[in-house]
């Protein structure tokens, strides 16, 4: 770890302020589980660390009329733990509760795990097949990024330097619809080998798929939305081989690269087999609704 | 025997509350006034030459105090066969050896400095495949000679002559046993079978990283804490490594966060050492964990040749092994596994016919090391799934067949050791009731998943020493204070001796004090590895604390005017047998004018035993899931069952066995240290798979079962060690669950779930 200096801005103008100062040579901590990792191994060198954690108004799970808003400071195991999350988006709170472990939960924030853009994260895909959006603020405005238009690269997202994450909004699903994810991974709460998100939306009458998202974790330098996989289910009665067939287009979508997780191979088999086990899961919850 | 007090209960941790509440102090925890950190640079390449180091930079930033290279070296080396210059001189044989170390002010400013040591290096030809290595013609990475050294320890068996170095270029050590006649063996046999297995690299994992403190004294020498199994012989190799008189350097080991093996060697002492010899001050040295995974002397890879002959009866006829083992750049303690490892394959089962061959073999892969088991873990899975197969091609159950072949009590096994005190039987017994062997499981399979059983035996031999020697002093208030050269270092042996001495003095476990770990106070102690600590050490105390009453009693009789022989001891008093009025208080006999003081003497225990090892046999069986479409792998129950002898401490030996299960699942399914080209490519816990409570089956899915108890004849109250074998069985019984449940016969290890489903494919 290089030396830097500390910084803890009292609010968020404050935050902003040093932020649109120090820019390029400042990085914000907020729960520290993926920062203090890089310092640690001098990938990143920042001269200011600037420590939003006092920073009030950040931690809230709000439910508002068309959706559900979360602060960025709120902790992974808040999520997990949340009512309003278990009601609105169980998937969200499975995709928390096998997301590292407890320890790492108690400390870890939403706003970080994104900022910090792993591929790999568990709240990712799931938020992109819900359609949420991320705020952001910074000493000059406000602007509203789709999840699904965040991530650039490995660990780069479309914030500026100045820029804090500030909530993510996720729209309600609508009756007929059910979502479901899952990571498969060697260990419990490990990187994943392959994560599938899956949300799907029934046209109530016919039993007909009217429309589905399909968001892949793991597989690729950012979290990836598996289009071809989703279109390929609208229109479609929601048939075993309907589903099996957006399994192996979901397969074919994913760009993973081989690491001590598994092959290029097993990861596409892992992503098959997981798009089918979300859908069904997806479809079952949609039904009973 | 006479009903015991304390030996054979299961008394809590001596030092269960200071590690809980974390006030026990480890090397780390030390830091001293004015003390620099250092830190090493290390070699990028597998083998190359240095040319020139340009450390001018890293000396001008300020807060560095020192940048030494290969050129300040001392004058000797580290390594069974000294072959390992504390820092790379003209070469560099693997990544990860040291190339330059820094002491400065703070440790940001050492790692700082590093970045500024330039260094040219010339890339040169690298192996890193044991078997290839050793062939004629490879390249020659070691130049054998003058390396080899007569002492080192034998086991039992003969070391080959070496062969050139151009008929099998590299090759360290070579190790041979046989007995009767092997090919005939083979002839006699009604089913042979031969297979090759491959084992990777793993590392111990300890919690605690390996760590280095030196002081420079006034005298020229040093004191060093360390995390250090063995101080006695850290102490030796430093006192050569820096021509030192032995007492000179004082080695200080106070608690240890694990070792398992990993912790023997003088690991980062030499480095600390240097640079406090050139600074004049203090110098901590702490590996980081990606320096643990790349120059923590892991376990060692090894290829296995295993053919066997069985009759159709079952009786197991004929065993030949060849082991190659790929002992890395430079001679670790592994030298001796090509030795040690054979005890895998013969202190088990009764083999008419056997042949044994094994070879250490240098590369440019890290230096490989001693770890829990001592290649048990690597033979016994070979063993024992060659048991699994031999038991189906006769159409026999592989758990009758197994407890048909093993020795009973006083066979001559193959190392030529007697079997003694050995339970096998009742073992295999208890783990096949508790799993319901030949019963179907209770799980039901779902969807993708299959459930399936296995079973094993294991046996693992530990070299009884007479070098452990024990101080016992006897305080004024009665405490009873045992000095000796054992290192706690986790596996409770603090504990084990307390109770000894306890029982000895009648007298409660916290009455009695340790001083433990420390050259310059405590007797000598051969070293706490191999099982040896309980049987070695715990003989070795309670002879000391047998003194210690004899003298008290002597000065007491003269008081009283009776006989010694009439007196007896219990919670500090001295009683005339047969009272129950005590005569007198053990501090009244440090009264002056009552007869003198007690006489602190220290104990050398140098009778050699009747036996040279002890063995200790195990059996493990457990049941799995696997997942058919991912090749997921789930040990959900488990259950092993090991001889001690007497157990001194119950809960400390079935506590034992929970530990064994969780590095046997890891090594099994998990663990891997992966080298691309000689480079470690996941020097940490996030891509090094060590399973987490959540992998390992808890509660009552897991049962830690002791046998009736036979005690050891040689061994303390009976008792004797086992802790390394713990270990051993788990992955052949996993190898086997994986054939009862889907038909597929896992070799190498780890056995991960590409593995699995690379091989269900292959069976269709
Ligand atoms: C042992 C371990 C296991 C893990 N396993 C998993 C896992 O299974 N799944 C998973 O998804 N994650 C896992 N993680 C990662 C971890 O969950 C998240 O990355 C972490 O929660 C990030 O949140 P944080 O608050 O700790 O962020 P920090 O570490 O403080 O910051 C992370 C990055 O985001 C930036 N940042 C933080 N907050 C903001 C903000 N509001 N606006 C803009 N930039 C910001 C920081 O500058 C930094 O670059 C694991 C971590 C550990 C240590």
């Amino acid at each position: 770890m290089r030396p830097f200096e500390y910084l803890a801005p009292k609010d968020l103008d404050e935050a902003c302020s040093l932020l649109s100062k120090h820019r390029d040579e400042a990085k914000i901590l907020s729960g520290g589980q993926s920062l203090v990792a890089l310092l640690r191994q001098r990938l990143v060198s920042p001269a200011y660390v600037i420590d939003i954690r006092r920073v009030p108004g950040l931690d809230y799970i709000r439910e508002d009329k068309d959706g559900l808003s979360i602060g960025a400071l709120t902790t992974h195991r808040t999520v997990e733990t949340s009512p309003a999350v278990a009601k609105r988006f169980p998937m969200l709170a499975e995709a928390e509760h096998r997301l590292a472990h407890r320890q790492v939960r108690n400390w870890g924030t939403i706003g970080g795990n994104l900022s910090h853009a792993d591929p790999g994260g568990d709240l990712a895909p799931s938020l992109i097949a819900l359609g949420a959006v991320i705020k952001v603020v910074s000493a000059k405005g406000k602007r509203t990024v789709p999840v699904a238009e965040f991530f650039t690269d490995y660990l780069v997202t479309v914030l500026e330097p100045d820029e804090i994450l500030v909530e993510v909004a996720i729209p309600y699903l609508k009756a007929g619809s059910g979502g479901a994810y899952h990571k498969e991974s060697i260990r419990a709460g490990d990187r994943p080998i392959a994560a599938v998100a899956a949300v799907v939306s029934l046209d109530g009458k016919a039993g007909v798929i009217k429309s589905a998202r399909i968001a892949l974790g793991g597989v690729g330098l950012t979290p990836l939305e598996a289009k071809e996989a989703g279109k390929s289910l609208a229109g479609k009665k929601a048939t075993a081989g309907v589903v099996l067939e957006a399994g192996a287009i979901a397969a074919r979508e994913a760009q993973p690269t081989a690491d001590v997780e598994g092959s290029v191979e097993y990861k596409r088999h892992i992503v098959g087999l997981l798009t089918r086990d979300m859908l069904n899961l997806a479809l079952t919850r949609a039904q009973s609704k | 025997m006479d009903e015991l007090s304390t030996v054979g209960k299961s008394v809590p941790r001596v030092d269960g509350m200071e590690k809980v509440t974390g006030t026990a102090k480890f090397t780390n925890d030390f830091a001293l006034p004015r003390m620099l950190y250092g830190k090493v640079l290390r070699s990028p390449y597998p083998h190359a030459r240095i040319g020139r180091i340009d450390v001018s930079q890293a000396s001008k930033l300020p807060g560095v105090k020192a940048v030494l290279t290969g050129k300040d070296n001392p004058e000797g080396r580290m390594g069974v066969v000294l072959d390992r210059p504390i820092v790379a001189e003209d070469e560099v044989r693997f990544v990860g050896e040291a190339v330059a170390l820094v002491a400065a002010e703070s440790l940001e400013v050492a790692e700082e400095a590093l970045d500024l040591i330039d260094v040219e290096y010339e890339e040169l030809p690298a192996i890193f495949d044991a078997e290839e290595a050793m062939k004629p013609h490879s390249e020659v990475v070691v130049q054998l000679g003058h390396h080899l050294l007569p002492s080192i320890p034998a086991y039992a068996g003969h070391n080959i002559p070496f062969a050139t170095a151009e008929e099998t270029p590299n090759v360290y050590r070579a190790f041979h046993i046989q007995e009767g006649d092997i090919e005939q063996g083979f002839r006699e046999s009604d089913v042979v079978l031969e297979n090759r297995f491959v084992f990777t690299r793993t590392q111990h994992c300890a919690m605690e990283p390996h760590c280095a403190m030196a002081r420079p004294e006034p005298d020229g020498g040093f004191t060093v804490w360390a995390s250090e199994q063995h101080p006695f012989e850290a102490q030796l190799f430093l006192s050569r490594i820096f021509k030192l008189p032995v007492p000179k350097v004082r080695v200080i080991a106070p608690f240890i966060g694990g070792a398992f093996g990993g912790k023997l060697f003088v690991m980062g002492m030499p480095w600390a050492m240097m640079l406090a010899r050139r600074t004049g001050r203090p110098v901590k040295v702490v590996y980081s964990r990606e320096e643990v995974f790349v120059d923590g002397y892991s376990d060692v890879p090894v290829v296995i040749y295993i053919k066997d002959g069985v009759k159709k009866d079952g009786r197991l006829w004929a065993r030949s092994v060849k082991a190659v083992i790929n002992c890395g750049a430079y001679s670790g303690r592994v030298l001796l596994l090509t030795g040690s490892m054979v005890m895998g394959a013969t202190v088990n089962y009764r083999i008419p016919h056997f042949w044994w061959d094994s070879y250490c073999v240098a590369t440019n892969e890290p230096v490989s090391g001693s770890f829990r088991g001592f290649g048990g873990v690597q033979l016994i899975h070979a063993v024992e799934s060659q048991m699994d197969m031999l038991a189906k091609a006769i159409g026999m159950d592989a758990y009758k067949f197994r407890r048909m072949n093993l020795y009973k009590e006083g066979e001559i096994n193959l190392l030529g050791q007697p079997t003694h005190a050995v339970e096998a039987e009742e073992c295999l017994d208890k783990v096949a009731e508790w799993i319901g062997w030949g019963k179907k499981p209770e799980k039901r399979e779902e969807g993708p998943w299959r459930i399936g059983r296995g079973i094993s035996a294991q046996g693992k031999g530990g070299l009884v020493s007479p070098y452990s020697l024990a101080e016992v002093k006897v305080h004024f208030d009665g405490t009873i204070e045992i000095r000796h050269g054992a290192t706690e270092v986790g596996q409770g042996c603090n504990t084990i001796l307390s109770q000894i001495a306890a029982e000895e003095f009648q007298t409660p476990v916290g009455k009695v004090r340790q001083i433990s770990g420390d050259t310059a106070v405590t007797p000598y102690d051969i070293t706490s590895t191999a099982n040896l600590t309980t049987f070695n050490t715990g003989n070795t105390v309670r002879r000391a604390c047998q003194d210690a009453k004899r003298q008290i009693f002597e000065i007491a009789a003269e008081r009283l005017k009776m006989k010694a022989e009439d007196l007896e001891l219990k919670d500090g008093l001295i009683y005339t047998r047969g009272k129950t009025e005590a005569a007198l208080k053990l501090g009244d006999i440090f009264v002056p004018g009552g007869g003198g003081t007690a006489k602190e003497e220290r104990e050398r225990i140098l009778k050699k035993f009747g036996v040279d090892y002890m063995f200790c046999h195990g059996a493990c069986a457990l049941e799995v899931a696997v997942n058919t479409e991912t090749g997921e792998v789930k040990v959900l129950r488990i259950a092993q069952c090991h001889d001690m002898g007497t157990p001194i401490n119950p809960q400390a030996c079935e506590a034992q066995i929970d530990s064994g299960n969780g590095f046997g699942v890891g090594r099994a399914l998990y663990e891997e240290i992966v080298i691309e080209n000689g480079v470690t490519v996941n020097p940490n816990f996030v891509d090094y798979k060590i399973p987490s409570m959540l992998e390992v089956p808890l509660g009552a899915e897991v049962s830690s079962m002791l046998p009736a108890g036979v005690p050891h004849e040689d061994g303390p109250y009976g008792g004797k060690g086992f802790g390394e074998s713990t270990n051993c069985g788990i992955s052949p019984a996993i190898a086997g669950a994986l054939y009862d449940a889907v038909g597929i016969r896992m070799l190498d290890l780890p056995i991960t779930r590409e593995r699995v489903l690379g091989a269900l494919k292959r069976v269709g």
